[in-house]
């Protein structure tokens, strides 16, 4: 009787054992901290059909600095590149009215084409950096560089809603296909951006609603 | 008497040792307020600055195709470079090199130590012109002594006093001949002996300077990785009013310049974010970044061994992987991918405007292949 007593708790511990060794197993398996997986990005030739209109070039001062008892500071200019335009894929043939000579086309609406902050345009500005002999860990060191060039970027792509891209893209994308429309015998040319009729048709939902609205009160 | 002394002063000031035995124990608990912490690693915050447009071009560009590449450079290989650029440069500008770049000069030196291999050539040449030396006298040697062997056999047959006294004047002559071959044959087995002795001295040093350029390479180098893309197409504003004909009322030649790769990119961030940069609707409804998603960096160091490279160092090492993007872009047919799909961008955009056939005419222009990010 008692050995069986023992062969029953021995079987309940191993399967205790068992079951908290798989949930820590799970638990750790979904902590783990999925990236972007860049093996399905790198390597890949892609074909694309973009029209770039525009290149913004911008500048921006990386500075950062430690104080304390040991100061070190870190100054350069940077440069970015920003090329807008549309994507030719997304143009549709219900885009596309033709009338004899006249055409109305429906752009796809502007995106960025490429972004580029190459450190070929990074100057640091030596008369600004200062570095410490006494406490070199403090010194902006090239890790700590790129890691300020990280935030740069992030904070250059966060502002570029602001740079009025969008508007001068849309007017030279037009000033570009207008003469090409114009040379395969089109006189009368109408371009708009899909985003504008989106816009459009909002404000009309909007003031349907508020009709409506009012009609109900 | 001064160790006395010595234990005497350190009786009565130990306590003032103890300050920054203390100090120290406290920094490293991170008890201290950051600006009082020598010790404390500050994080790298970057100060807000304003993002200023600096130009606005117009431009036309047609993109047709894009290369996702990784690729890695060290900083030697890039010193190759340099070195390779330098052929003909004045010391000034080596000066200059020396200056922007740390461990260029020192490279050099060991570099140029390397020009011992002629050396390392003509010692094996007369090696080898020795031992064909040698080859050539012991031949004459073997053939003289062949043929004192059949005169002694000739001899052995004779009975005839007279003609046995020739053969062995003959016999006498010929030994004379081996001997001077034999003195001989000894001078080129000494010379043979210098030359070789010269030839792995000559290599053995060659081999221990490569041996400490490999070892002075491994204690300095940084590796970064680079991750990035390659666009590919044609610049449209060359466009002119012959570029577009109207040959009948259904068919239109297009003639466009050849494709070439229109940008190199690696920027800090290779993965950042998913969403559209302008934010537009589209896109957001696409995703945006996940909380659990950390990024991936474009460039990324994968070995550093000191940690003051200077900042031009960096830079040659971060243009190398450039170049080998571009190298890569180029090996994987980008160009060739960008053709093609510019043709069928420009037939299907003319089609959409009511055009049946359209011929894609491609005009060779001078820029093609050139890398032509790098700013």
């Amino acid at each position: 009787m008692p050995n069986t007593l023992k062969i029953s708790k021995y079987k309940q511990m191993k399967k205790i054992l068992f079951i908290s060794f798989a949930s820590i197993f799970l638990f750790l398996l979904n902590s783990c901290e999925t990236g972007p997986d860049r093996s399905t990005v790198v390597g890949k030739l892609k074909s694309s059909s973009k029209l770039s209109t525009v290149e913004y070039t911008i500048t921006k001062v990386v500075s950062s600095k430690n104080e304390g008892a040991i100061k070190t500071y870190f100054f350069a200019e940077t440069e970015a590149r920003i090329k807008a335009g549309i994507d030719l894929n997304k143009l549709k043939e219900e885009d596309i009215i033709i009338e004899d000579k006249k055409i109305n086309l429906t752009l796809p609406q502007i995106e960025i084409i490429s972004f580029s902050y190459p450190s070929n345009s990074f100057r640091v500005i030596d008369r600004y950096t200062y570095d410490s002999k006494l406490a070199p860990w403090k010194n902006f060191n090239f890790e700590k560089r790129d890691e300020l060039f990280r935030q740069a970027e992030d904070d250059i792509k966060q502002r570029i809603k602001d740079l009025g891209i969008t508007e001068t893209a849309k007017k030279n994308t037009i000033k570009f296909l207008e003469p090409i429309l114009r040379s395969i015998g089109f006189t009368e040319i109408y371009i708009k951006f899909k985003d504008e009729e989106d816009k459009k048709n909002n404000n009309e939902e909007q003031a349907d609603e508020s009709k409506e609205a009012e009609t109900k009160k | 008497m001064t160790i006395k002394i010595i234990i005497k002063i350190l009786k009565k000031t130990w306590y003032l040792f103890l300050i920054p035995i203390v100090y120290m124990a406290v920094a490293f608990t991170n008890l201290l307020p950051p600006q009082f912490n020598l010790f404390k690693k500050n994080e790298v915050k970057l100060i807000e600055t304003p993002v200023l447009i600096k130009e606005i071009k117009e431009i036309g560009e047609l993109v047709c195709a894009e290369y996702y590449g990784e690729v890695y450079a060290d900083l030697f290989e890039a010193y190759d470079d340099v070195l390779a650029d330098t052929i003909g440069k004045d010391s000034l500008y080596f000066d200059r090199m020396f200056v922007k770049y740390k461990y260029l000069e020192e490279y050099k030196k060991r570099i140029d130590g390397k020009s011992e291999n002629e050396e390392l050539n003509r010692a094996e040449e007369e090696v080898l012109n020795l031992r064909e030396q040698k080859k050539l006298i012991s031949n004459a040697n073997d053939s003289l002594k062949t043929e004192i062997d059949s005169l002694e056999q000739q001899l052995s047959k004779l009975k005839k006093r007279k003609e046995k006294k020739e053969v062995t004047k003959k016999i006498n002559e010929i030994n004379k001949q081996r001997k001077v071959k034999v003195k001989e044959l000894r001078t080129v087995n000494k010379k043979i002996e210098l030359a070789e002795k010269t030839f792995m001295e000559i290599k053995e040093d060659l081999n221990s300077k490569d041996r400490k350029i490999a070892d002075f390479i491994k204690n300095n180098n940084i590796v970064y990785l680079g991750r990035g893309k390659v666009i590919a197409g044609m610049d449209l504003m060359v466009l002119h009013d012959n570029s577009i004909d109207t040959l009948s009322t259904d068919t239109l030649r297009v003639k466009i310049p050849q494709p070439s790769l229109l940008d190199t990119i690696i920027n800090p961030w290779f993965i950042r974010y998913k969403e559209d940069l302008l934010g537009n609707n589209d896109d957001k409804k696409k995703g945006k970044k996940s909380k659990k998603e950390k990024g991936v960096y474009g460039y990324e160091v994968i070995i550093a061994k000191k940690k003051n490279y200077s900042y031009d160092d960096i830079k040659l090492v971060k243009n190398k992987c450039l170049t080998k993007l571009a190298d890569a872009a180029i090996s994987r047919n980008t160009i060739e991918m960008a053709e093609t799909t510019a043709t069928d961008v420009l037939v299907s955009f003319f089609s959409l405007m009511g055009y049946s056939e359209i011929i894609i005419e491609f005009e060779a222009s001078g820029n093609t292949n050139l890398p032509a990010q790098q700013n």
